[in-house]
């Protein structure tokens, strides 16, 4: 089962209650040098880990744990990149020593070593991607083991949710400076750990998967002016003079893509007009995870956005951006931020919810919709919103909260200063 | 046959050969209908028919002045000669849409500063800018150009530049800056900067010293600021001068989602005009956003804003007597022409303007894509621009040493006409004298 965003694996569910520990302030760093920006907590938040620089030419991967009294280091490394959690209390990140670049997921580096690896990818089921450069030549790498194809050049690598599978635009010609025939003849495709795509294309762009990584598609520029979406090595049989990023049915039984018409932008399904209305704009589609429901960013009217739900818009206009909706884990409700007069804004279901902060970070529901929280920033201080309320909290830095699966607790996970020094704390808020 | 005409004859150039060879006249009407029945604005109805071929555009032209007012070479006449056989023409001929596209690309910078002087307002670089969109829709543009929209087709960069380059020349740059500030960091992908640092690509290919520079700056500043670590770092945009705005617009879509994923505050792009003009004006319209969904600061904005709140202080002023060179699309297209005399005059002891400046300035015809037409139009620029030339060196009689200017194309341009008209001028970007003067 793939976890669903915003929600906690289960492991989380049998704690509660706040644990905390210090973060001492390095003797040889100024307090403001501390690169909490760089920090990322563990997914059930028992773990906290730091790159921090221990000389001028080294650092070291420093990992608090809730309980233990002194942190671990890591082996002295050049550079470390893409640090993120990786199953339920480990890490991975990408580390460059003299022997060159490899990655580091659950404390165990990858036998490979690459002149280049980046665009560390975790997927939800414990995979760990990259991409790596050789000799020039561009390889990406899934678990350790290397794509069975290397290409002129890699991009925009990514995992299946819960699969092994793995999907990236591969670029199989090379293409001299002002060589205009070969790059007309189609240098680009999009390649799994299988090997490429026999289909060439002039362009390919956002490469999206399915979850359990048996559907792949991309949007492809066909010829200068023609783009279509290509699903699993087969073009729609329609083109337009401008598609963007297709999006896959939960099932993965039908890919969804914004084309763009004469009239305007609409959603187009498996290569069909799928939505009546015609927009000025429409990007980023997404499904409820039932997909029961889809919806997009749209802009009606040349300088307004709002959401568009299956087909139908949304009546709360903004006139800067809104991002990528975000739907609960039970698809009944939807949600997304944006920017509105210069200020932050969080929608949730069509409706603004506060102005009281300057950054706000996707919203996050419970299993069954009850309740919305999202990560803002006041100031210089991090806390969350929950359910049209701040808690009155100050983190330096703080990750997304996350919601226990049957929906009683909100966990915060947040870094404070205390003293000389800083504490980093999990909690469980209760809810009501 | 006029000389401007014979001129056009005999270029050769493969990207308009090689689209000129696939030329079938049904297509091209149809295209031409398309353009003007379903892209062109009511501007284009209103220009033409409000022309009233009084002449007033010829003499603010660079172009014209600099062929010795030769008509071909006035704003309106290029319109004749480039936009009016495309929409009137019965019959149009490769002959036809070669000669439109040479003049759009090659002898129109874009830069708007014939508008200025017309009386009915009329915006030459919307109508040129129209015949490009054409030629691009018909598959005929300058081969250079093109390689550059192709390269940004495939890397999102105009430089060709991959993924693994870029953080490659990143981390260089400061692994080189540590050797002077032991401290300085180059953030990538800091989520929740203040500032998201732009570049085009050029800087990491060929002028690496400039993210130097800036990282500098941006330490010394005390500036919470980030690199992206992925495509979108770039903001410059080649398709918009070629016509084709459909990459425009995922260029500057991929541009600002970057933005917006990192959560910054604001763009702050580096010294470059066309860049500038794309992702304030152009690109972001025509996604749908009014203006940028992230506020977005040039340079010349950010160092006077950072050199007046003192957040940097100059240590000793540059001796050597300079002058500054207003880019069209930051001085007409955002009127930075004060702040950027500001910024000049806290850093150097001497400065000598040029005449006409400001908004009044000509272009330095490597605008509008014009230098990235590359070598088949060198020539054509250079001679197209004697006016700059003898601008440059009245700055020079009166003491200037060095000309200023904050754009990389204007770079291009200037170093093509200091050679060619042999002016012993150096040329620096405002980072440049910044770095030399600041207290670091």
């Amino acid at each position: 089962m793939p976890i669903a965003q915003g929600t906690s694996p289960i492991i989380w569910d049998t704690s509660s209650g706040s644990m905390s520990c210090m973060i001492p302030c390095p003797v040889d760093a100024p307090s403001e040098r501390f690169p909490f920006w760089k920090a990322t907590a563990s997914r059930d938040g028992t773990r906290i880990a730091i790159p921090i620089q221990s000389s001028p030419e080294e650092c070291q991967l420093c990992t608090w744990t809730l309980g233990e009294p002194e942190p671990t280091r890591s082996e002295p490394v050049l550079t470390i990149a893409d640090l993120q959690p990786i199953a339920d209390q480990d890490f991975s990140f990408l580390c460059q020593t003299d022997e060159g670049w490899t990655a580091v997921a659950r404390n165990v580096p990858w036998e490979f070593q690459a002149e280049f690896a980046w665009n560390l990818r975790v997927s939800a089921g414990g995979n760990a991607a990259c991409e790596t450069q050789d000799d020039r030549r561009y390889t990406p790498m899934v678990n350790g083991n290397v794509w069975s194809e290397s290409y002129e050049n890699t991009y925009g690598l990514t995992l299946a949710a819960t699969g092994p599978g793995s999907a990236a635009v591969v670029q199989t010609t090379p293409i001299a400076e002002g060589d205009l025939t070969t790059f007309l003849s189609g240098c680009f495709t999009l390649g799994t750990e299988k090997g490429p795509w026999s289909g060439r294309y002039m362009g390919a762009f956002t490469p999206v998967i399915s979850s359990d990584g048996t559907v792949a598609a991309v949007d492809a520029r066909i010829t200068q002016q023609d783009y279509t979406i290509a699903v699993n090595d087969q073009c729609w049989p329609t083109t337009w003079p401008s598609v963007w990023a297709p999006v896959i049915h939960p099932q993965g039984t039908s890919v969804w893509a914004p084309v763009k018409e004469s009239r305007g932008w609409t959603l187009a399904c498996d290569g069909e007009v799928a939505w009546p209305g015609r927009y000025t704009q429409l990007w980023e589609p997404v499904f409820a995870p039932n997909g029961r429901r889809i919806a997009a960013v749209a802009s009606p009217e040349f300088g307004q956005w709002t959401l568009a739900l299956d087909g139908d818009l949304m009546k709360t206009r903004v006139d800067g951006y809104l991002r990528k909706p975000i739907f609960s884990p039970c698809g009944s409700r939807v949600g997304c931020t944006g920017m509105h007069k210069g200020k932050a804004v969080l929608l949730i279901d069509d409706h603004p919810m506060g102005d009281l902060f300057d950054k706000v970070w996707d919203p996050v529901f419970s299993q069954y919709g009850s309740h919305a929280a999202a990560k803002i920033k006041r100031g210089p201080w991090y806390t969350v919103f929950l359910d049209g309320m701040a808690i009155e909290r100050r983190f330096i830095w703080m990750r997304n909260p996350a919601f226990t699966p049957d929906g009683m607790h909100l966990i915060i996970c947040g870094i404070e200063k205390s003293g000389a020094h800083y504490h980093y704390t999990r909690e469980f808020i209760a809810l009501k | 046959m006029n000389e401007a005409d014979q001129r056009i004859e005999a270029i050769h150039d493969e990207g308009l050969e090689s689209g000129l060879a696939q030329f079938d006249e049904d297509r091209v009407k149809k295209i031409i209908k398309k353009v003007i029945e379903e892209e062109a604005s009511p501007r284009l109805d209103a220009y033409l028919s409000s022309c009233v071929h009084c002449g007033l555009c010829s003499d603010s032209c660079h172009y014209y002045l600099s062929r010795d007012k030769d008509p071909a070479y006035s704003p309106a006449g290029k319109v004749k000669e480039s936009l009016l056989p495309l929409l009137r023409g019965k019959k149009i001929t490769p002959e036809t849409l070669k000669k439109a596209a040479i003049i759009s690309y090659t002898h129109c910078n874009l830069c708007r500063r014939c508008t200025m002087y017309c009386p009915l307002g009329v915006d030459i670089a919307y109508l040129i800018s129209l015949v490009r969109r054409i030629c691009y829709l018909c598959g005929v543009v300058p081969l250079y150009i093109q390689d550059t929209a192709n390269s940004h087709s495939a890397t999102f960069n105009q430089m060709w530049i991959k993924n693994d380059e870029w953080l490659d020349c990143l981390y260089w740059q400061e692994e080189e800056a540590r050797e002077e500030l032991p401290e300085l960091t180059i953030p990538i992908e800091r989520e929740g900067a203040d500032v998201m640092y732009s570049v085009i690509g050029p800087e990491p290919k060929f002028r690496a010293q400039l993210i130097y520079q800036a990282a500098v700056i941006m330490e010394k500043a005390g500036i919470n600021w980030t690199f992206p670590g992925t495509r979108g770092w770039d903001n410059s945009d080649m398709c918009m001068y070629t016509g084709d705005y459909e990459m425009m617009g995922r260029l500057k879509k991929a541009h600002f989602e970057t933005a917006m994923r990192l959560k910054v505050d604001r763009i702050v792009m580096g010294e470059c005009g066309h860049a500038f003009r794309s992702v304030f004006d152009t690109g972001n319209r025509y996604l749908g956003w009014k203006t940028p969904p992230i506020p977005v600061v040039h340079a010349v904005e950010f160092y006077h804003e950072i050199l007046t709140q003192e957040r940097i202080t100059i240590k000793k002023k540059l001796a050597t007597p300079v002058t500054f060179h207003d880019p069209c699309n930051i001085v007409r297209g955002r009127g930075l022409h004060e702040m950027a005399r500001e910024v000049v005059g806290i850093c150097c002891d001497t400065f000598i303007e040029m005449e006409p400046n400001r908004e009044h300035n000509y272009c330095c015809g490597a605008g509008g894509g014009v230098i990235n037409c590359g070598p088949p139009f060198k020539n054509e620029r250079v001679l197209g621009n004697r006016v700059k030339a003898e601008q440059l060196l009245a700055a020079k009689a009166k003491g200037a040493e060095i000309v200023v200017t904050p754009c990389h194309n204007c770079h291009g341009g200037l170093e093509d006409i200091i050679h060619h008209y042999g002016i012993d001028m150096e040329i620096k970007f405002l980072s440049d004298i910044i770095y030399e003067t600041m207290e670091i």
